[in-house]
């Protein structure tokens, strides 16, 4: 596992001398018996678009408590901007919150919420007056100084505490599902509008979220995270088309999966037998590569299996369901020899696609097929 | 009817709030009512009154003893407020904050006095700090004091008793306000910079003014009132505004004074009130 | 007077209530009595009568044996003060038969016109009275009270502590005693002290001669421990936070029945003496049976029996002999002639209530 985290390193970093804003060495912790963080280790990079993904429950939401001081790690080290941190008080840490309910001050207006850090700073009037207005400004916010949170909308709220946290220039900006309570349209432009804001200001984020697509579209590296520990770190691109386990391909995106014994191993190119009774043919781009005889799975992506008869893999199939998506078509097909596929097809200009009921054949190739370990 | 229906109200509302518009109308509206006529009348010598315009009944109320008894009522009555504020915050801000699975027993606890008469709490009182009571008792035992010293039928009694009577009407609003209070908003105070106290200060007491209004108000005006207490626990030493006006019914027998009184107390209290949560102000609580 | 009963509480109870009884005045005339029989008629009564009287102040066989001789089922009610019973009259419709007001309360419940008058013919017992109780000021012809209890109102003290006392109420202003006396939270009976002790009248309503005794009341006040209910002032004797306290006798006489440390002194050169008196208010529903109580009452057996429950004076001369040994060698409990010659009986002032009770309130918030 340690080897994939390191291996990766953020996409625009041509140096590898890039300062790191957060190191967790170590960090566990534990809730009683529970244990939410197992031995996490992370190096998160100055300027960088950072996401923790994973499902809820998976000890995403604690480590981004440890790192603002909430909850202190049972085990390990926190370094923010290379200082420790544990034992150090929230208040007196170099970073800042987004919280998932924004928690904004219902007693105060816009104004004195985003410039309740710069007042408790000690920051002259004149300053924080200007500070203020610039930070409202960048969220779009202008206009809005005087308004009681009670009058603004959800997406309003959320630029309130936007604002109220990069105003105070942190060194790592912390965001806890900042998005999540927004309705989908809101969230899709909140989500271009937080990458170039990142991208502006140049801060640290670290983002917390389960939604995949949120996490892809936003970041440049993601430690997808189960069960306390990351699974996976990588950027996008990575995580989507080499997954490391069964996991995160089935988190990210969606993907078919097949589980059966390796029955031939010749180079790169494994062929397995699926527990129905099919052969998969499927290119090891891992390290690892399987035995005859081992137990394996092998995932292949709704997006690159077709209908046709030329491939690697082939098989004839029944069209069971069909869902329109809009600019794609989602097709799930029995396969002859039993287990279900999905495939997606792109709706193009003259595209026709089979009926629920017909009887086609599906194939995909070797080399977009993916061997997974448990 | 006609008006109000046309308005959106359904006949379904108006059969709801029929019974406690007509249980407020025929106790407390018809009540007030006749407080005011009496206020206007002019006292028979043995009880009753003749109704009219006889405005000498508040004429009287600026006989500077009075006043001065009014003055003070209201004094006693604000300082009986701070100490129950002082008292109360920080007991439910622990019970909310602290009390984890204790919490509802612990605001059990807080209105476990309710379930006795206040007259024979105030009795009890009087039996811990007598002479021979308890609290004298423990001192010399401790050695603090030699001889039993007077611990009631003062001033000092009189406040401690109030403040022991209203304690629960400030606690129970304050619980009510913090305990819906959102503990991010604590995290976000800390969060931006602002320590413990700051963040209490800054965030956690403003949100909580709603029931710091809410509780000095239900103390405030029955303590402003209170007749029972001076008596019991002050030796009668003290005269407030409620033992004068209960005077001018019973002893006194002047209905229409008495009455002037308890108008006058009530457009006291309300002002007061007014004035108090204008300064502490609702503008600052909109949105909450 | 028994003013108040055995708790203060039961009158600050009633108090809590002032608000409702007296707009109970005016709000409604019901007709509450539970009983039928109802109209002015001298028909037969059903066998029922209401009882309203100050609380713990009846023998506790008394109505018992009243019921077994007459068949008569008593229903009693309490009152904690005159006034009380007062405001309870005014607004009519009560449904009591026999009620126990105080000597200046018969006075003004007469000027009020809440009494009837008694039959005499129905009330042979009546020959029981002591002839000193007998057309006293309050009511000179005994046409509408008969007496039921009486008693006076001085001081109990602890002679072990200071010694014995003058018949004097010059001690009620020691400063040797500071802190360690109190007066009666009554208007006329502390009034009445310092009028005394200047050798004025109880009933004076002479401004000026009020002025003096406010002042004398005034100079007192800082020396007192507090103005209590003559209930409250026992116990404070009795376990000695108090040395003096201004009383009503029936009180005295238990605190003394209990510790023989304390004495009890009715001074010179004036004191109160005070009654309570059988009355049968306005539109009784059962006045045969209430002239029967009153009948009964001051027989020579219950009169005794009531008074050696209660601790106070009989004026039931009958009974007189059949008063408990103890309580009569308690002093002060007999009286000789001519300490009775100069007791005083409090009588309503009229307009100048209003004088008294103005002035007594600027002596407590002074």
């Amino acid at each position: 596992m340690e080897d994939r985290q390191t291996r990766e390193r953020p996409p625009g970093t041509r140096d590898a001398e890039r300062g790191v804003a957060v190191r967790l060495a170590g960090i566990t912790k534990r809730f009683g018996e529970f244990v939410a963080v197992d031995d996490l280790n992370l190096d998160i990079y100055e300027g960088e678009f950072f996401s923790l993904l994973g499902p809820s429950g998976c000890g995403k939401t604690t480590t981004l408590r440890m790192i603002a001081g909430f909850e202190e790690p049972t085990e390990g080290e926190i370094s923010v901007a290379g200082e420790e941190v544990q034992g150090v008080p929230p208040y007196r840490r170099p970073v800042n919150t987004v919280f998932q309910s924004y928690a904004i001050f219902p007693h105060l207006n816009v104004f004195d919420n985003v410039a309740f850090g710069l007042r408790r700073a000690k920051v002259p009037r004149d300053e924080v007056a200007s500070r203020v207005t610039d930070a409202c400004e960048m969220v779009q916010l202008a206009g809005f100084e005087k308004r009681k949170p009670g009058m603004l909308s959800g997406g309003q709220q959320q630029r309130v505490a936007l604002a109220r946290a990069l105003v105070n220039r942190p060194k790592v900006l912390l965001l806890d599902e900042p998005l999540g309570a927004l309705d989908l349209k809101l969230r899709k432009e909140m989500q271009l509008e937080l990458k170039s804001l990142q991208e502006e200001v140049g801060i640290t984020f670290v983002y917390v979220t389960h939604d995949q697509e949120e996490a892809l579209t936003m970041s440049d590296r993601i430690a997808v995270m189960n069960e306390g520990k990351v699974q996976q770190l990588a950027g996008p691109t990575t995580l989507y088309e080499t997954p490391a386990n069964r996991f995160v391909a089935g988190f990210i995106g969606q993907t078919n999966v097949f589980s059966g014994t390796v029955e031939a191993a010749d180079g790169d190119r494994v062929t397995l037998r699926t527990r129905e009774g099919s052969r998969v043919e499927a290119v090891v781009r891992g390290e690892t590569v399987p035995k005859e005889s081992e137990e394996t799975h092998v995932a292949v992506r709704p997006e690159k299996v077709r209908f046709g008869e030329s491939g690697d893999n082939v098989c004839a199939a029944e069209v069971k369901q069909i869902v329109y998506l809009g600019a794609s078509t989602q097709y799930i097909v029995r396969l002859e020899g039993g287990g279900k596929l999905v495939l997606y097809q792109q709706n193009a200009f003259d595209a026709t696609g089979p009926s629920e009921g017909d009887g086609v054949s599906v194939a995909w190739d070797a080399q977009n097929c993916l061997v997974l370990e448990d | 009817m006609r008006e109000r229906v046309a308005k959106g109200w359904s006949a379904g509302l108006a059969a709801l709030l029929a019974p406690v518009t007509l249980w407020l109308g025929a106790f407390f509206l018809i009540p007030l009512l006749f407080i005011v006529a009496f206020s206007f009348g002019t006292s028979e010598v043995y009880g009753g009154i003749t109704l009219g315009f006889n405005p000498g009944n508040y004429l009287k109320v600026f006989d500077p003893l009075y006043l001065k008894i009014i003055v003070r009522s209201l004094g006693i009555a604000a300082l009986t407020t701070l100490i129950c504020f002082l008292l109360g915050y920080p007991l439910a801000y622990f019970i909310v904050f602290k009390g984890r699975r204790w919490r509802n027993a612990l605001v059990l606890l807080v209105m476990v006095p309710f379930w006795t008469s206040l007259l024979i709490r105030a009795y009890a009182w009087v039996v811990i700090l007598g002479g021979n009571g308890i609290a004298n008792k423990t001192l010399q035992f401790l050695g603090i004091t030699d001889g039993p010293v007077n611990l009631i039928f003062t001033p000092e009694a009189v406040l401690m008793g109030m403040t022991y009577s209203y304690l629960p009407f400030m606690v129970l609003p304050l619980y009510a306000a913090l305990e819906k209070f959102d503990v991010r908003l604590k995290e976000a105070g800390k969060d931006l910079g602002a320590s413990r106290w700051q963040t209490f200060l800054r965030v956690t007491f403003p949100l909580s003014l709603p029931g710091v209004i809410a509780g000095s108000i239900l103390v405030f005006i029955p303590s402003a009132g209170e007749f029972v207490i001076p008596d019991l626990l002050g030796g009668s030493q003290t005269v407030m505004t409620g033992n004068l006006i209960q005077n001018q019914f019973l002893q006194s027998r002047d209905w229409a004074f008495g009455s002037a009184l308890s108008v006058l107390l009530a457009v006291l209290l309300l002002g007061a009130i007014m004035f108090y949560i204008r300064r502490v102000g609702t503008d600052k609580l909109e949105g909450v | 007077m028994k003013r108040i009963s055995r708790g203060r509480f039961l009158r600050a109870l009633g108090a809590a209530g002032v608000a409702g009884s007296t707009l109970s005045v005016l709000a409604c005339q019901p007709n509450t009595s539970a009983q039928g029989g109802g109209g002015g008629g001298g028909g037969p009564e059903e066998k029922v009568l209401n009882f309203y009287n100050w609380a713990d102040y009846v023998a506790e066989s008394t109505v018992p044996d009243f019921a077994k001789q007459t068949g008569i089922k008593v229903t009693q009610d309490f009152y904690s003060s005159n006034e009380d019973l007062l405001a309870k009259l005014q607004a009519g419709g009560t449904g009591y038969d026999v009620i126990v007001p105080s000597d200046y309360m018969v006075e003004i419940m007469i000027k009020s016109d809440v009494l009837q008058k008694l039959d005499m013919a129905q009330i042979p017992n009546a020959k029981n009275v002591g002839k000193e109780y007998e057309g006293l000021s309050y009511d000179p012809n005994n046409e509408y009270s008969l007496p039921y209890q009486w008693g006076t109102t001085g001081i109990l003290y602890n002679k072990k502590e200071i010694g014995q006392l003058p018949e004097s109420w010059d001690p009620l202003w020691d400063t040797e005693f500071e802190g360690k006396m109190s007066m009666l939270n009554d208007t006329r009976e502390t009034f009445g002290a310092a009028l005394y002790k200047m050798g004025l009248s109880v009933n004076t309503t002479d401004t000026a001669e009020l002025q003096k005794a406010a002042e004398e009341l005034k100079k007192q006040k800082p020396l007192l421990r507090g103005y209590f209910d003559s209930t409250e002032a026992r116990p404070l004797v009795q376990n000695g936070d108090l040395l003096l306290g201004h009383i009503f006798s029936g009180d005295a006489f238990l605190a003394l029945s209990e510790n023989s440390d304390l004495d009890y002194v009715v001074p010179k050169p004036a004191a109160t003496r005070w009654t309570d008196n059988m009355c049968i208010p306005n539109g009784a529903e059962h006045p045969q049976n209430a002239h029967k109580l009153i009948d009964y009452i001051l027989g020579a057996q219950a009169g005794a029996t009531l008074s050696n429950y209660t601790y106070y004076n009989t004026p039931n001369a009958a009974a007189l002999p059949k008063i408990d040994g103890a309580l009569k060698n308690l002093p002060g409990y007999v009286l000789p002639d001519k300490v009775f010659g100069r007791l005083q009986v409090i009588a309503d002032p009229g307009e100048a209530t209003r004088e008294y009770e103005r002035l007594f309130t600027e002596v407590k918030s002074s």
